[in-house]
């Protein structure tokens, strides 16, 4: 079979890792193959991240420039920067909150309005999500949910070939049990915004 | 407990593993005693794991000081019988080769099993050396995996040849097959030998010249044993990709990965003939896998060692099948490869199309974007020392003052407004580099090494600048950890590598005996106090040691919310000129502008409150 490629972009400590994890130990405890490529060490300190995810039959856990099916920012610049990973087919789901980078700060290149950074994704690929997860796991009352919001919202999307309660049994042995049913909702929260979109 | 599995696991279970993670379960599987290391990335989640489940396992470890203790360690338990594991970094067996070396020479009585975890392109070291040398420069077998599942395979079988040679063997792995993460089947945990007997014999152990001598031809017959293992090993295997392959294609590691994906992604057939067993080569079996293909392409990251061998083999033997290595292919030297450039280095040599995909690519944004490099976090305590610094250097007007600096987060210091690395080596040379400075120029030197550095590799070369009579300035950055890898324990700590008490050696303590004439103690969040330490010691004449301590701020943050202490800094937007003092002097991540003002992101911000102190008009405060 022609495998899945899901493309996670983002910065240093937003969970992207912890994300990427979640829908590979779904997909082994699904039967599916799954590889993962991470990036661990020095990057990880507030700098760009990718992890990349490929379910069903590869040996390669790196997904070829403009082969991903899905990419999932967590980050508005990084969703862009992620564009070398994607074709017109591709679809993108995206966190809205910017964060700025220190360069910006210092005078570099001038962070771009999100509503530009949208806009040209929009022109590039089949379909975006724009996704405010950060603010929904902030009213949920676990910011440090916002990566499970962009889990449920590729899931709503039905790209990914698991079922919602495989990743919610998976969660369940992931993360804390006194922060599961937080993260249930923003699974929840994630999903219904783009099934219904 | 985390990673109970791989203590637990039984034959036939699977789970989900990172390749370092899997080479913990193939050493447990394999029965292993002793492992020891020093951190650094792509090796480091070794230790993490082995630091987790080492009491479970009935293993010991430890972080040793550096990755040559770490290579003895292991390299006496295992010559008294007790299975042993060394791990590290690439660069890492440079510090340990010295070791290393001998150790071919008096070989071993249990398995004993040394990683190096390379990273062509460099994405956390300051080399991308192939260690695959190491291996041919010792004379030892070495075996390289492609996947999670083959590290903990080939695990166990290291130390199978370890003990049948009698002979150290190197697993190389490299960051893309140390991180990448797979479904890995289990196999059966060999009970643990914890305790061997040492039993001496000096003409095989001591190696004086009267005994070197013979070791080394003993070794070359050692390495004639390992080439017939390695052309009988089913780690050496031939895998064909679509129907009918004409070519052959010899390659390695996660290269493999790479190839077969490429072929598939091009539609093309091939014989490829994958090798586990990296060295010796099994030349044999290459050579008469040769004469069943058209031509032989041989695909390997960085050096072309397999390559090299083969192209050799084959002019020595008339093997008349053509060889296409990387100036062939049009295959970079440098880097590491991915299926990509290796889908465009095939396309381009059978003149096959490459694939596009459905639709066709996306269009980049055509102007650049703003770059996020790593940097220091938010209430890291290196960016008060080098605020500090640049504070005393301005006020006592000293020009062209050199920075040698070291490997940690606070290289990180590299960059604008700090810009205070101006020279590296390797672990440990900014006080080696320092004296340097200091004997071949007037400028003045500063010089920074971590807490976990400084044991590693900067005392010895303390000694040698107090002797010598050099004149810098150093600066412990005791964080009270070993942060860039993982916050891993060194020396200076009270728990050791499996969360034991353990004696810890105070930084300040060692400099005083040895002999340092100026030794302070600094907080590096009280900016005003640290500027006059930092004059003070720029006008010493001799050695300056300067302690800034001050706990990571990932661990103090995490301490922090669990007591439910968390306070921020915010900016008074009515107090603030606009000056961006802080912005310009701090460049924390949690500053940024908005409309001509600063603002502080209170999603990011630590509460160090290093900012506050530099903001002229007291325009930065706790928010209430």
């Amino acid at each position: 079979m022609s495998p899945l490629n899901v493309f996670f972009a983002g910065v240093g400590g937003q969970g992207i890792i912890t994300g990427a994890s979640i829908i590979a130990r779904a997909a082994i405890a699904a039967g599916v193959d799954a590889v993962m490529s991470e990036v661990h060490g020095m990057a990880q300190r507030g700098g760009s991240v990718v992890c990349e995810l490929r379910l069903g039959g590869v040996h390669s856990a790196m997904i070829p420039e403009g082969e991903a099916d899905l990419i999932i920012g967590f980050e508005p610049v990084e969703t862009v920067r992620s564009l070398i990973k994607a074709n017109h087919h591709t679809v993108v789901i995206t966190e809205v909150r910017p964060i700025i980078p220190v360069s910006v700060s210092l005078g570099g290149i001038a962070y771009p309005a999100v509503e530009d950074l949208l806009a040209y994704l929009r022109s590039q690929v089949a379909a975006v999500y724009a996704v405010p997860a950060a603010a929904m796991a902030e009213e949920i009352g676990l910011p440090q949910a916002a990566n499970v919001v962009l889990l449920g919202a590729a899931m709503g999307t039905s790209l990914i070939p698991l079922e919602l309660g495989t990743i919610r049994d998976t969660l369940s042995h992931t993360v804390p049990a006194k922060a599961l049913e937080a993260n249930f909702l923003a699974l929840q929260g994630g999903f219904e915004l783009t099934r219904k979109a | 407990m985390k990673y109970q599995a791989l203590v637990d696991g039984r034959v036939g279970d699977h789970e989900l593993l990172l390749g370092n993670e899997a080479a913990v379960r193939g050493a447990l599987e394999a029965g292993i005693g002793v492992a020891a290391s020093y951190p650094g990335t792509p090796s480091s989640e070794i230790g993490d794991v082995f630091s987790v489940v080492a009491k479970a396992s009935g293993v010991y470890f430890e972080y040793s000081a550096n990755e040559k203790v770490a290579l003895e360690v292991a390299a006496a338990s295992a010559a008294s019988g007790v299975r042993s594991f060394t791990f590290m970094k690439h660069v890492g067996l440079n510090v340990a080769s010295d070791s290393f070396m001998t150790t071919a020479y008096i070989g071993t009585r249990a398995g004993f099993v040394v990683l190096s975890a390379d990273d062509p392109s460099t994405h956390s070291s300051q080399n991308e050396q192939d260690n695959r040398y190491y291996a041919r420069l010792a004379n030892v077998p070495m075996l390289e995996p492609s996947s999670p599942q083959e590290t903990k395979d080939y695990m166990v079988e290291a130390y199978s040849i370890s003990e049948k040679l009698e002979l150290p063997v190197m697993f190389r792995t490299t960051t893309r097959v140390a991180h990448m993460r797979g479904d890995v089947v289990f196999g059966d945990r060999r009970p643990v030998v914890r305790r061997g007997v040492f039993e001496k014999d000096p003409a095989r152990f001591v190696p004086v010249p009267a005994n070197s001598s013979k070791m080394h031809v003993k070794l070359l017959g050692k390495l004639a044993e390992a080439r017939h293992l390695s052309e009988t090993s089913s780690l050496n295997r031939v895998v064909d990709v679509g129907v009918g392959g004409r070519v052959g294609i010899v390659t390695v590691g996660t290269t493999f990965n790479y190839v077969v994906d490429a072929l598939e992604e091009l539609g093309l057939s091939a014989r490829v003939f994958k090798i586990g067993f990296s060295y010796p080569l099994p030349l044999d079996r290459i050579r008469e896998f040769a004469a069943g293909v058209h031509e032989l392409l041989v695909l390997e990251e960085l050096e072309p060692l397999m390559e090299n061998d083969i192209k050799a083999d084959f002019l020595s033997h008339g093997t008349r099948t053509p060889v296409c290595g990387k100036e062939e292919l049009l295959v970079p030297r440098v880097h590491e490869l991915n299926v990509d450039v290796v889908a465009k280095a095939l396309a381009n040599h059978f003149g096959v199309p490459l694939h596009v995909p459905a639709g066709g690519k996306a269009q980049l944004w055509s102007s650049p974007l703003p770059s996020r490099p790593p940097v220091l976090c938010p209430g890291c305590p290196h960016r008060g020392s080098y605020l500090a610094v640049r504070r005393a250097i301005r006020e006592l007007g000293i020009p062209e003052p050199v920075f040698a600096s070291d490997i940690g987060c606070y290289t990180l210091g590299m960059t604008a407004p700090f810009s205070a690395a101006d020279y590296l080596l390797s672990m440990g040379s900014s006080v080696g580099t320092a004296g340097g400075f200091d004997v071949a120029t007037d400028q003045k030197v500063f010089s920074f090494i971590g807490d976990s550095t400084f044991f590693h590799a900067g005392l010895s070369a303390l000694a040698s600048a107090i002797h010598n009579k050099h004149r810098f300035v150093l600066t412990v950055l005791d964080n009270r950890t070993t942060a860039m890898t993982g916050h891993q324990p060194n020396p200076s700590m009270l728990t050791d590598a499996v969360g034991d008490p353990a004696p810890a050696i105070s930084i300040e303590a060692v400099a005083k005996a040895m002999g340092v004439p100026f030794v302070k103690v600094i907080n590096p969040y009280r900016v005003a106090e640290a500027t006059e330490a930092y004059k003070e010691a720029a006008q010493v004449d001799g050695v300056a040691v300067i302690v800034s301590k001050q706990v990571c701020s990932l661990l103090l943050d995490r301490a922090k919310r669990a007591k439910g202490i968390w306070q921020t800094f915010q900016v008074d937007r009515s107090v603030c000129t606009g000056c961006l003092a802080c912005v310009r002097e701090v460049a924390c991540p949690a500053i940024f502008v908005s409309e001509g003002k600063a603002e502080i992101n209170q999603e990011l911000c630590d509460g160090c409150g290093v900012c506050s102190q530099v903001c002229p008009v007291h325009a930065i405060g706790v928010k209430k």
